[in-house]
């Protein structure tokens, strides 16, 4: 063999690397699934891919010289050529915009444009374009109706923010009361609620209560909604001393149980004070222990076992205890410890909780409230999920 | 405007009747014809094969612009309808490299017996749209001419672009009856 031969051998080599190179790079730009094609000034098609040619209604190998204008209303193309003029002052040689494709206004699907121009061309093509199209219609109908879903969300903030006491402070002469509410989202699963019975002029006991659905959003919102009106109906029984809180306790929990299927579980915990005796008495249905501070500094965890409502098998315990005027009951979710740990370690949360209140002692309970509240907001802005968080501080007078 | 010179005229009658004999005797069609359009368009075909003759002091590119659906068209006396249809994109390109081979050859073998010694290249085929980044060739290929060759509606767009860098070597040679004699004395083989 001579070595012209072999030389043409090693070159036929090369060329088919080359070849087959051309044809892989081709079809993976044919079969992108976003619009590829380059045009020239008149918005005839020179190359284009299969997205292209299947708005075309034509096969790859019919495009060239297919115009773009089909793929646009009249109004539609005036306004892609008038986007090209912009070229000229694009600081990256390149110029993105929003026009939809399609027909009729009902059919139009949306398209995201980026438009660049070739250079190095033929002197008979004196402008050529390359644009990508991506279809947007699908992201800007999950826009709507994710901005919908938002609507719906504020309006359910909104109705939720009923269901809360109208005042974050409330002061009788035998007691103080402050609560936060701090909602993971713009409607959260905690739901607080007080109320007084008077005898006379005396007050003769105060209810505090304060529930937690699992999870946050609309769907705990609803259930915090059903348990708020539960709490309505009962306070008027309450009020006539015809219905006890052991009974109110086990009418929600069958109530959430029938109701939610067990989806739904709502922790939920209710401190009952009577003045005249200084008598509290605490019912847990699962919530976090009540914290009592006593006025001498002393911290006192109570913790008694119970199922949350809703939850299969329930059962409930109560606790009596006795206070003194200066001392001071803490209410809460367990959002509260989660979010004051990094890890959210509810035990090490809880001692951290427990510490910061004890330290606060000697201050007014607005000031421990604004100082814990801040502590949260900061630990909510560094948790990817945070959970809803209230609290409720009452100070016996 | 510039009168291209016969011997470049030459050269382009050469290709062209060249290439209609080649293609009738491949694809064993006698009713392949040749037209001249007024225009030819930057990107005849989806596909273009390439061949290219050089050697002193002239270079010769041949370009087929064509589409797969014309090609399997033009192949009926080859294949069956089923095996037609099914003909793949790669058999079809080496139709065309096969194609050029036949026309470069031929060239080549009229220059020889001018006793101008050339180079052909090896036929590559790409995406028609290629040409159009072809800014050197467009400027150094001075002469250009195309047609078409084939049936009404399964054809061949031919471009040819011819560089003369030394028109003293080629300006009298006779083309005129070449195309004949190397039919005549060359039986047309075909892959």
């Amino acid at each position: 063999m001579s070595l012209s031969s072999i030389d043409i051998q090693a070159t036929y080599q090369i060329i088919n690397i080359f070849e087959n190179s051309k044809f892989h790079a081709d079809s993976i730009l044919d079969t992108i699934p976003h619009f590829f094609a380059v045009i020239n000034e008149d918005g005839r098609i020179l190359r284009g891919n299969e997205e292209v040619a299947k708005l075309l209604g034509v096969d790859l190998e019919g495009l060239i010289y297919k115009n773009i204008h089909e793929i646009f209303t009249e109004e539609n193309w005036n306004l892609f050529k008038s986007k090209l003029v912009y070229l000229k002052e694009a600081a990256n040689g390149k110029i993105e915009f929003q026009l939809a494709i399609g027909p009729e206004k009902t059919k139009q699907k949306s398209y995201l444009w980026n438009v660049s121009q070739l250079q190095g061309l033929k002197s008979n093509l004196s402008r050529c374009y390359s644009l990508t199209g991506k279809d947007i219609s699908e992201l800007e109908k999950m826009l709507t109706e994710l901005l919908t879903a938002q609507k719906d969300i504020e309006v359910t903030a909104e109705i939720q923010n009923l269901l809360l006491p109208k005042k974050r402070h409330f002061q009788t002469p035998q007691f103080q009361m402050l609560y936060s509410y701090q909602p993971a989202t713009k409607s959260g699963g905690d739901w607080i609620w007080h109320h007084h019975r008077e005898q006379g002029k005396k007050e003769e006991s105060a209810l505090f209560l304060l529930g937690d659905v699992t999870g946050h959003g609309i769907g705990p919102a609803m259930i915090t909604a059903i348990i708020s009106g539960g709490c309505h109906t009962f306070a008027q029984l309450y009020a006539k001393k015809k219905l006890d809180l052991i009974k109110l306790f086990s009418t929600l929990a069958d109530s959430l149980e029938t109701l939610s299927e067990n989806k739904y579980w709502m922790t939920l915990a209710a401190l009952e004070l009577f003045p005249k005796k200084r008598e509290f008495r605490w019912l847990s249905a699962g919530a976090p222990p009540l914290l009592r501070l006593e006025k001498n500094g002393h911290m006192d965890l109570i913790l008694i076992p119970g199922t949350p409502l809703g939850a299969p098998s329930p059962f409930l315990k109560e606790k009596y205890g006795k206070y003194a005027p200066g001392d001071r009951f803490f209410i809460y979710s367990d959002g509260v410890p989660e979010l004051l740990t990094p890890d959210h370690a509810l035990r090490q949360g809880s001692r951290m909780l427990r510490e910061f209140l004890e330290q606060e002692k000697n201050e007014t309970l607005e000031i421990t409230m604004q100082k814990l509240e801040k502590l949260l907001d900061q630990a909510r802005k560094s948790t990817p999920n945070p959970d809803d968080a209230s609290i409720i501080m009452i100070e016996a007078t | 405007m510039d009168v291209t010179p016969k011997y470049v005229e030459d050269l382009h009658t050469f290709l062209r009747t060249s290439s209609v004999t080649r293609l009738s005797h491949y694809t064993k069609l006698n009713t392949i014809q040749l037209v001249n359009p007024q225009e030819a368009p930057s990107i005849p075909g989806h596909w273009m094969g390439i061949i290219l003759l050089a050697g002193g002091g002239i270079r010769i590119m041949l370009k087929s612009f064509y589409l797969t659906s014309h090609i399997r068209a033009l192949t009926e006396n080859f294949y069956n309808e089923t095996e037609r249809i099914l003909l793949s994109p790669n058999r079809t390109h080496d139709f065309i490299k096969e194609f050029n081979n036949l026309v470069g050859g031929a060239l080549k073998l009229a220059l020889d017996r001018q006793n101008l010694a050339t180079g052909i290249s090896l036929p590559v085929v790409t995406r028609g749209f290629d040409d159009i980044f072809s800014v050197k060739t467009d400027e150094t290929f001075k002469y250009k001419h195309f047609w078409k060759i084939g049936l009404p509606n399964a054809y061949l767009t031919l471009v040819s672009a011819i560089q003369i860098t030394d028109p003293t070597i080629i300006k009298n040679f006779n083309l005129k009856d070449a195309e004949s004699v190397v039919q005549v004395k060359n039986e047309i083989e075909t892959l």
